[in-house]
């Protein structure tokens, strides 16, 4: 594309809201409901989990050579072959767009603004998006600086005056449920957002100096992963394991529960600032890739021009992706992990196969 | 009706606000692919107004993942 | 710079964008539309439908500086099929779009109370205007419409004045508790605990109260206050605490931070004024067999003293000490009793604390506590300390 690069440090930052964003909404409540009290060891042990993953993905990314993935895998496997996985990589990122698309609006929708109708929410967010990806990925990687302090800075705030609401016997029995539960539901935050992070195998290569990558990658991620604990630790803490599965946004209600001193309540749409901003990056990283991965496909010049017909695409694909929540619901407990592991582990793996015997037999 | 007025409207912005860069810049196989994908997506669009019941291809992926978990 | 190269096309377009979408809202409503909602009732009319009362301020006389003889609030009851169904009813009765944010209390009547709230509480969990910071109270004795239709003295909202009483009740007396939505939801979910639930009382006569003549006297017939907790089985409503036992349960669970302790001493009474408490409470397994263990602190002052007794000396401050812990563990210990007995049903969350100590043999208990909890052993301790006199240092007394 246009030679734009990031420096490691806006890469971190990246991973960091790609990791929180729509996450933040959508998984503390399964979690809390399959792993009740302990919801919050699942999240902790899929963040490690994903580390190793991350060291995978930076391993691959180093016999990449400088090449996106989709270059690469057409390298490895030839034009034919190649295109045939990529076809199957990059309709898993443009579903995993219009889903976090979708879940924006859904949230707008169920909490915010109930009487727009869906369509208009996700094309607004969409323009936004779509001109970010248009400005290219310097301008992706310094906007990320900005507002990272906001998010931190709401991050904390919320987190500090939720802490008198604390009921720390929501927590107990430690283990109660045995150390099952605490296994099976580690795959749902494995799914959403740790395998997503494939699609950083298309920016990474735009990413100045060798060296710090990997640090970058791993800190971000461990950032990220903190800051999905303690929300997941604030849910359970504050509302307990039966309320937080019960609401369909539980950390939404949890911002309404802040009260300081009786005066400063209602703050929650200030405090939803959080996920509109995290949800922005996830999708603007998500639709960048998708189209530069597009067009790396059909070996166009430029992304640019693919944009706007794509998005009119996935706007209606994230109408149709799901007609009521309970299909969604269904479908992120049941097919999304093997989807995501099928994409995100599988698929990079063989390609990662090739890429070592190639690199065998050249050197 | 309305709604894929708006839609067609939206589709020729689309494409005259790209056509003529693309058109100064020669370059051929980019301005196809484009206006493929446009007219590809606007047809999308279009159905999807009119309320033609589009496939989804999230019933696909439960699909097979469901052939494959054995239920 | 990107934009730029775009030319004249591209710039009138993103303004022309930025025009219609930047304008506002969808379907925005003008703060001079709305009605702003702050108490609602629920109870169920003879017909079964559900009636639904709603207290709506009315803001010209809210904020108006010459007050004319309009009623701050009015009250609409509606009826429906369902809660939902009533509600949207109200548009034909009131002008206004309801706006629920501010949504103080909730009223529950007695009848619906008795037959189950769960269902009744949906709507008010689920619907996004609602925030979860409202209070649920049950009107004892009276139906929620003459309940919503009093007017106060001194706060003009009737649904303020109710909920700073039930914070103050709860914080300076002990004897009931406000319970917020989301804690009764989370309680009538809960098997190892039982809720409770804060009764509202209308005193004086039942025609006054919905008058403004009843606020234009000094001390107005009728008004209304905070009666003690009622004890819910699930979702029903089985009976009410008395004053002793109400406070009891406040002690056991650590909820009182300020009150008053009153015990006989020789020829007189004793007042303890209660400053702080912490309670802890512990389950004990002994031979597999649970007990639960409460300790509390209470810290206070001497606050009424009329009976002679030396305060110079220095046991006379532990005297009062024991006797003020005998007494807080009467009221601890009747409160226990009322609900072990006559109602059979752990208020307390002592199911709850043997589910956190011990989970593998609460799994066996889970499906009946209930029968298991009327036989449970209740070790309370209670420790009491007095640290200052308060201004005299000696009971006043008429021979000097």
């Amino acid at each position: 594309m246009d030679n734009q690069t990031i420096t490691p440090r806006q890469f971190m930052f990246l991973v960091i809201l790609f990791t929180v964003g729509s996450s933040i909404l959508i998984v503390p409540g399964p979690l809390a409901a399959q792993a009740k009290q302990d919801a919050w060891l699942s999240i902790i042990l899929s963040i490690l989990i994903g580390l190793l993953l991350i060291l995978f993905y930076d391993h691959m990314t180093k016999l990449m050579e400088g090449k996106t993935f989709v270059q690469a895998t057409i390298m490895v496997f030839g034009n034919w072959f190649g295109r045939f996985l990529l076809f199957f990589y990059l309709s898993f990122l443009f579903i995993l767009a219009a889903l976090v698309l979708r879940n924006i609006g859904d949230f707008m929708t169920t909490e915010i603004i109930p009487e727009t109708p869906l369509q208009f929410t996700h094309i607004l967010f969409l323009i936004v998006v779509i001109w970010g990806a248009y400005l290219g990925l310097e301008v992706m990687g310094r906007s990320a600086e900005i507002f990272m302090p906001w998010v931190f800075l709401l991050l904390i705030f919320f987190t500090i005056t939720l802490v008198p609401q604390i009921k720390i016997e929501n927590l107990q029995p430690f283990l109660g449920e045995g150390v099952m539960p605490v296994l099976s539901t580690s795959t749902l935050a494995l799914g959403t957002p740790l395998l997503e992070m494939v699609v950083f195998l298309m920016i990474l290569p735009y990413v100045k100096d060798a060296q710090p990558k990997r640090k970058a990658w791993v800190l971000g991620v461990l950032i990220g992963g903190f800051i999905l604990t303690v929300i997941t630790l604030l849910c359970l803490l504050v509302l307990g394991s039966d309320l937080a599965a019960l609401n369909t946004f539980p950390s939404y209600r949890l911002a309404q529960k802040i009260n300081i001193a009786g005066f400063l309540e209602g703050l929650e749409v200030v405090i939803g600032i959080i996920w509109m901003l995290t949800i922005f990056f996830k999708m603007v990283v998500l639709y960048y890739c998708v189209t530069v991965g597009i067009a790396q496909f059909l070996t166009m010049d430029d992304h640019r021009p693919l944009l706007l017909p794509l998005g009119m695409g996935i706007i209606v694909l994230s109408i149709i992706a799901y007609p009521d929540v309970a299909y969604f619901e269904t479908f992120v407990a049941t097919t999304w992990f093997p989807y995501a592991l099928t994409h995100g582990f599988l698929l990079p793996a063989l390609v990662w196969i090739g890429l070592l015997i190639k690199k065998k037999r050249s050197g | 009706m309305w709604s894929m007025l708006a839609i067609l409207i939206i589709a020729a912005v689309i494409f005259f606000m790209e056509f003529p860069l693309l058109k100064k810049k020669k370059k051929k196989k980019d301005l196809w692919f484009f206006s493929i994908l446009l007219v590809f997506f606007t047809a999308v669009s279009v159905l999807e107004a009119s309320e033609f019941p589009l496939p989804n291809p999230l019933d696909y992926i439960q699909g097979f993942y469901q052939f494959f978990s054995g239920s | 710079m990107i934009v730029m190269k775009r030319g004249i096309f591209f710039k009138v377009s993103a303004a022309a964008l930025c025009l219609l979408l930047l304008t506002g809202c969808w379907n925005s409503k003008d703060l001079d539309k709305l009605g702003i909602v702050v108490a609602m009732g629920i109870d169920k009319t003879d017909d079964d439908q559900y009636l639904l009362v709603t207290q709506v301020i009315n803001p010209s006389e809210i904020a108006t500086e010459a007050p004319t003889t309009r009623p701050p609030v009015s009250t609409y009851s509606t009826t429906g099929e369902t809660i939902f169904e009533a509600f949207r009813k109200l548009a034909s009765e009131s002008s206004r779009d309801m706006y629920l944010a501010q949504l103080r209390l909730l009223v529950i009547g007695e009848d619906l109370a008795e037959e189950g709230m769960m269902s009744s509480l949906d709507l008010f969990y689920r619907d996004h205007q609602f925030r979860t910071a409202f209070y649920v109270a049950v009107a004892r004795d009276t139906d929620v419409n003459t309940l919503l239709s009093i007017l106060t003295p001194y706060e003009k909202i009737p649904a303020n004045k109710l909920m700073s009483a039930i914070e103050a009740v709860e914080q300076s007396h002990g004897s009931s508790k406000g319970v917020r939505i989301d804690e009764l939801i989370s309680q009538i979910r809960n098997k190892g605990q039982n809720p409770v639930i804060t009764g509202l009382l209308k005193e004086g006569p039942s025609d006054t109260g919905n008058n403004i003549t009843n606020i234009e006297n000094i001390d107005a017939p009728s008004n209304l206050t905070i009666d003690h907790l009622g004890v819910l089985k699930d979702d029903r409503l089985v009976g009410w605490l008395d004053d002793e036992a109400s406070r009891g349960y406040n002690y056991i669970l650590g909820n009182v931070k300020s009150s008053v302790v009153t015990h006989p001493c020789t020829d007189g009474t004793a007042s303890i004024e209660i400053l702080r408490t912490q309670s802890n409470m512990d389950a004990v397994f002994k031979g597999g067999e649970p007990s639960i263990a409460i300790e509390l602190d209470v810290e206070g002052n001497v606050g009424e003293l009329d009976c002679p007794i030396d305060l110079g000396e220095a046991d006379s401050l532990k005297d009062l000490n024991k006797e003020t812990e005998k007494e807080i563990k009467r009221l601890m210990e009747t409160s226990i009793q009322i609900s072990q007995d006559d109602y059979g049903i752990d208020i307390f969350g002592f199911g709850s604390v043997i589910h956190r100590k011990n989970p593998k043999y609460w799994k066996t208990v889970e499906d009946d506590w209930d029968t298991h909890f009327k036989e449970l052993d209740v070790d309370i301790q209670v420790k009491a300390e007095l640290r200052r006199k308060g201004n005299s240092t000696q009971p006043i007394k008429k021979e000097g």
